[in-house]
Parts: structure tokens; C-alpha cells; sequence
């Protein structure tokens, strides 16, 4: 099979993967007491006018016909448009702006727990049973079993109330600093248009939370490294290389990490989805006006096609994660083609 | 290599003495490697034989300093081109891998990293120890390389799974060439190869030996191998050399009853004696019997053997052998 024919039967696995998901959220969202039009109204408004409302929305329609009118619009890629708290605003529109904010916590986030995670895993395995590899391994204990949220909250209390060191809210002290938008990414955009004072500030912003979302993760990735690399430290080739008089440093950074990185990469793709829960709660603790935050003001208005539509969009994120995944596996191991 | 040997003709290569390696378990301290002696003169082939678990692996990693952890070099002395290597710093001893010591493993398929190509190996090897060289040069060296040894160089470029086991045994015999190693321990290379294969990779190493003049130690629990190749044959016991000897008098007259106990266990083709089989196990080395270590299964046990050790002593000119049975000038051989 080539990589082609591979990367269209990944993306054809993807349509069932994406309507069993999407059809879960449609009925629980309906399953679930309150609608939009409750959400919206004050309580006492008369049930006549609700139900008006209700009308115009199409909310009383029978369930089995709102469901193949949702699929049917899915199909054509139409995500429909807000309910509450803006009606009529698309649903796409909002996903696509707050999506960079994600994009650029998520990814700031990901190089943490990657550089971390690999760097205290393969210190712990190469220095085994010392004191760093149970201090690490302790880390990687405790740092798992922590909320996220709970990590984020210390961490405003320390930097942001006690020690004033950072913001703990918003991406941008003034939205009149924010860059000029290129991809939606401050940090990127403030380089790309060489605008010093936003990148600072932008920075300062995506300290916390990045590092909060971050650390969290890192834990799985400092067990996982430690034991394939302790596995790959005791291959033949590794004795091999040290035999040829090759340096220490090269013999356990290209060959027993690189080799050891394989079911890392594994894990990064696996992980993803779980970065993405992480963001959700992270970007909450954070005021980080991201998709998560999005999520959750829009499942506290009932607006049902927003909230279709994030997780639908967070679906296809994972998917094209992992198949990005298993494509730069195959770079990386010569022994995989497809 | 006798006249070498007898004309004083310079230090040899590699000394070893009093060399002990020890493995720290839960269980206890196990000694892989009791109070080795042995010499390797240049351009001589030694076959180091014995049972699973009798050291002889364990030896050849101390070579290099590689024994693996809990295992360490606890006492002795590792006499190379005459300086202690036991002395050297980290650096000099990685200096000293691949352009002086290189070694071959049991297992090619897992020898090679499998995520690098067979060209990076050698770039990678030459340049530890040569940062002049290009990569270039590296890489013409190495074909040449795969020239002598019968390697289209086009497969330079190949990834180790892309070749076969014969094919990436001489990779790693190539890998120990590219640096001019002067001395090539070889740890099993043969045991994971099929028959035809491994006597296309004697043939070879006869054919190297002969042009490059190669000192090798042949590590092996393979007879047939070291009858073929070896110019001398040490004989290991549960972490002791037994017995040491020019291959052929070792061969055809051994002198100590364990030598004869592992010959008596090669099959013959002709299938016209029959096969013996040594009894009973090797010892436990975390508990090694008093006086000689083979007294439990050796036929000719006599009251001395379980009580007191016996002396290492050259019985035949350049044959020696630890064995009660030749104290005092008694015998001169085993079934004389």
C-alpha cells in the first residue's frame, strides 16, 4: 500500500470514528435537562412565548427529523449557526476565531511536556536507581494524580497573587498590544511582524497556563521515556556503538532516545486528544479565550450546534494528529512503510 | 607464532593478570572471571572456549571495559600494548575502542541500530575517532571496505533490516576493519548464522587473517569453529581458564579432564563412537565447590581435588593445564 492510498484510508476511517461521536452528543445534549430558549429566558416568562421561541428554532420539530437535518447539514460541512447567547452568528465562525488561541496554548503546552517528559524520563533511566531517577519518577507520580485546574489555581497564587511575577488571565494585557493577526497566534504573529512589546506581553500571558497544561502532562511521558529508553540502553547496539569508542553523549541521545522515541511518538499522538481535555479545563482556570473556553460558556447556554460543533472540529483535530503520527513514524523507523 | 613467543620477540599484545570480574546480585557476589591470566601475541588467533555462564563472555566485555552493571572489574590487571587499561580515564578508554579493541557480538540482527544506515555506522565510527576525515572519505573507506568483503557498496545506503544475517555479520567484521582495530574480540559471531553462512564468514575471517595480519579472540562454545581458525585454544570453567594450549596438542591430547569431558560431547559425523555426555551441571558460582571447580563431575576426582586448588602448571612445553593429576611430574597426559 502506498502512503497515499494509506492516508485516504485513514481519512475514510475517520467518517465513522466522527458520526458515532457526533450522534453521541446530539441525543446527550437533548437527553440533558434545559434548552437554549430556558438558558436564555428569565425564569417566569410565559410558556407561550418559550415555546414560540422553541418554534423558530426549529427545537420542536421531532427529534429523529432535527437529527437527519443536523447530519444532512454536517455532510456539506455546514456546522449551522449560534442559538444563544448571539442567535444566527455561525458556528464556524467562532470555532475559526478561537481556534488559534488553542492552536498556540496547545502547541506551547505539547513542547513543554515533550521537553520535559523526554529529558527527565532518559536522565532517570540513564541514571538508574539514582537519586534523580526516584526523584523523577515521584514527579511523574504526583504530577499525573494532580488536577489540572488545581495546578493552574497554585500557580496563580504564586506568580500572579503573591509574587506578582505574571498574569493569571487573557491572552494580552490590551487588546491594542495584540499583533497584527497572521495565523491568530500572538507569539507567531508579534515575530512575523516584528512587534517586540506584543510578544513580551503575549508571553507573559502564555507563561502559566502553558506551563500548568503542560507539566500535567508531562508525567506520562516521563514514565513512558524512562522505561523504553531503559529497554533501549540495553540493546545490543548501544553496547555495539560504545564498543566502536563512540561518545557517551551520542551513543545515548542518537541511538538509545532515538530508538526509545518511536513508542513516544506512539503516545504523543494518543495524548493529544487528552491535551485538548486539558485545555478545556486549563483555558477555563486561565480566562484563555480559546475553543475549551468556548465549550464550556456555550454548554452553559444549551447552544446545541456550538457545542456540536467544537467537539466535531476537536474530533478532526485528533484524527489529523494521529495520522500525522503514524505518518512521521514511518520517516523516523525505515523498518514501517505503508 | 611459536618463534615469536620463544624469541622474547617483544611484549605481547594483550596480558591479562589476576583478572577478577564480579557481578553484584541480590543473591550474592557472583565471580564471572576468577584470577585470569592469559596472553595474546600479535597475529594470533585465540579460540576461548567453554560452557554457557563459564565467563568467557563477561572476559570479552572486560576487555573493552564494557562489563555490564551490577558486573565490575573488581581486581587485576589488563595489560594492553604493555600499559594498564584498567588505569585509563573514561576518554582514553573510549580513544582506545575501535582503533586498538574492537569487538564483534553474538547477534548481528540486533548489533546494528536499526534506525541508521549502514553508511551512518561507518561516518559515525571513523569520525569518533578521526573528526579530519569527510564524510566522504569515511564513506569511500567503508566501500572498499564492503569490497574485500564481499558487499555490493550500493547496499551502503541500505537500513540493517534491508540485510541479511551473514551480510550484516561482516558489516560489524567491517565496522572493527574501518577503525584498524589491532585486536578483535569476537563473541559468538557465528551462533545466530545458518550453517552455509557461517562457513562463508570462516572463510572470510581466514582470508582476513591472512591479509591483515589479525589478532582475534574467538570466543565461542563452538568446537568446530575453533579447531578451524584458532592458532591457540584457552579452555574456561566457571569463570577459571582450565587449560590453555596450541590448538592442535590441545586438540588431539587434552590434558585436563573437562577439555576431554567437552570434546567427548562434539558429535561426530560418522556417528562411529558414541556420544558422551558430561554429567551433571556447572557449578553455582555464587557458591563455587572448594579445591577444583570441575571435582563434582570429573571422573578421575581424586581426595586432593575437593580440598585444595590446583596449580596452574605448563605440563607439555606451551601446554598448561590446572589439574591434581599432573602434580609432581606423575603423568604427562590425561589417557597416557
Amino acid at each position: 500500500m502506498s502512503l497515499r492510498s494509506y492516508i485516504i484510508t485513514r481519512i475514510l476511517m475517520t467518517i465513522p470514528m466522527l458520526l458515532v461521536l457526533v450522534t453521541l452528543v446530539f441525543f446527550i445534549l437533548r437527553v440533558m435537562p434545559g434548552d437554549p430558549v430556558l438558558a436564555m429566558m428569565r425564569p417566569g416568562t410565559p410558556k407561550a412565548y418559550l415555546n414560540e421561541l422553541r418554534h423558530e428554532m426549529g427545537l420542536d420539530k421531532p427529534i429523529m427529523v432535527q437529527y437527519v437535518d443536523y447530519l444532512w447539514d454536517l455532510a456539506r460541512g455546514r456546522l449551522g449557526t449560534s442559538l444563544a447567547p448571539v442567535r444566527g452568528r455561525p458556528v464556524a465562525k467562532d470555532l475559526w476565531a478561537k481556534f488559534p488561541a488553542t492552536l498556540e496554548l496547545s502547541l506551547t503546552s505539547f513542547l513543554i511536556t515533550i521537553i520535559v517528559g523526554v529529558s527527565t524520563g532518559a536522565y532517570a533511566a540513564y541514571k538508574r536507581r539514582s537519586a534523580a531517577d526516584y526523584t523523577f519518577r515521584l514527579y511523574s507520580i504526583i504530577i499525573y494524580a494532580i488536577p489540572v485546574f488545581w495546578l493552574g489555581l497554585m500557580f496563580q497564587l504564586i506568580f500572579g497573587v503573591y509574587l506578582h511575577w505574571l498574569p493569571v488571565a487573557g491572552r494580552i494585557d490590551d487588546l491594542a498590544l495584540a499583533p497584527k493577526t497572521i495565523t491568530g497566534m500572538y507569539l507567531l504573529d508579534s515575530v512575523l511582524t516584528g512587534n517586540w512589546p506584543s510578544f513580551v506581553n503575549a508571553a507573559k500571558h502564555l507563561i502559566l497556563p502553558s506551563v500548568t497544561l503542560g507539566l500535567y502532562l508531562s508525567g506520562i511521558f516521563t514514565r513512558l521515556t524512562r522505561s523504553n529508553m531503559l529497554n533501549s540502553l540495553r540493546q545490543d547496539f548501544v553496547t555495539a556503538a560504545r564498543a566502536r569508542g563512540i561518545s557517551e553523549n551520542r551513543v545515548v541521545v542518537r541511538h538509545a532516545l532515538k530508538n526509545a522515541f518511536i513508542p513516544i511518538l506512539t503516545m504523543m499522538g494518543l495524548q493529544f486528544a487528552l491535551l485538548l481535555a486539558g485545555a478545556v479545563l486549563t483555558e477555563s482556570t486561565f480566562s484563555w479565550p480559546g475553543l475549551g473556553r468556548f465549550l464550556v460558556e456555550r454548554i452553559g447556554y444549551r447552544d446545541f450546534p456550538s457545542i456540536q460543533g467544537t467537539v466535531a472540529f476537536f474530533a478532526i483535530l485528533v484524527a489529523v494528529v494521529s495520522l500525522l503520527v503514524d505518518i512521521l513514524y514511518a520517516y523516523l523507523d525505515p523498518r514501517i512503510r505503508y | 607464532m611459536d618463534e615469536r613467543k620463544q624469541s622474547g620477540n617483544g611484549i605481547p599484545l594483550l596480558q591479562l593478570r589476576d583478572l577478577v570480574v564480579e557481578y553484584y546480585t541480590r543473591s550474592g557476589v557472583v565471580r564471572a572471571v576468577d584470577s585470569v591470566d592469559l596472553d595474546i601475541y600479535k597475529g594470533e588467533v585465540v579460540g576461548l572456549v567453554g560452557e554457557s555462564g563459564c565467563g568467557k563472555s563477561t572476559l570479552g566485555m572486560a576487555l573493552l571495559r564494557l562489563v555490564r552493571s551490577p558486573g565490575k572489574i573488581t581486581s587485576g590487571k589488563i595489560l594492553f600494548k604493555g600499559k594498564d587499561i584498567l588505569t585509563l580515564s573514561e576518554n582514553a578508554m573510549r580513544d582506545l575502542r575501535g582503533p586498538e579493541i574492537s569487538m564483534i557480538f553474538q547477534d548481528p540482527m540486533t548489533s546494528l541500530d536499526p534506525l541508521q544506515r549502514i553508511d551512518d555506522h561507518f561516518v559515525e565510527s571513523i569520525r569518533a575517532h578521526d573528526k579530519h576525515i569527510s564524510k566522504e572519505d569515511a564513506i569511500k573507506r567503508a566501500a572498499e571496505l564492503f569490497d574485500l568483503l564481499g558487499i555490493a557498496p550500493d547496499r551502503l545506503q541500505d537500513y540493517p533490516h534491508q540485510l541479511s544475517g551473514g551480510m550484516r555479520q561482516r558489516v560489524m567484521i567491517g565496522l572493527a576493519l574501518a577503525l584498524d582495530a589491532d585486536l578483535i574480540v569476537a563473541d559468538e559471531p557465528t551462533t545466530s548464522l545458518d550453517v552455509l553462512v557461517e562457513a562463508q564468514f570462516l572463510d572470510l575471517l581466514k582470508d582476513l587473517r591472512r591479509r591483515y595480519n589479525m589478532t582475534l579472540i574467538l570466543i565461542t562454545h563452538n568446537i568446530g569453529i575453533v579447531a578451524e581458525l584458532a592458532d591457540r585454544v584457552a579452555v574456561m570453567y566457571a569463570g577459571e581458564i582450565v587449560e590453555l594450549g596450541d590448538a592442535g596438542p590441545l586438540f588431539a591430547e587434552p590434558l585436563h579432564p573437562y577439555t576431554d569431558a567437552l570434546l567427548g560431547s562434539v558429535p561426530n559425523i560418522k556417528l562411529d563412537e558414541e556420544l558422551k555426555i558430561m554429567g551433571g551441571q556447572p557449578p553455582d558460582l555464587l557458591d563455587p565447590p572448594a579445591g577444583c571447580r570441575f571435582h563434582p563431575r570429573c571422573p578421575y576426582a581424586m581426595d586432593r581435588c575437593r580440598e585444595e586448588e590446583p596449580p596452574w602448571q605448563e605440563i607439555q612445553p606451551g601446554h598448561w593445564a590446572a589439574c591434581w593429576l599432573y602434580a609432581e611430574g606423575k603423568r604427562e597426559t590425561l589417557h597416557g
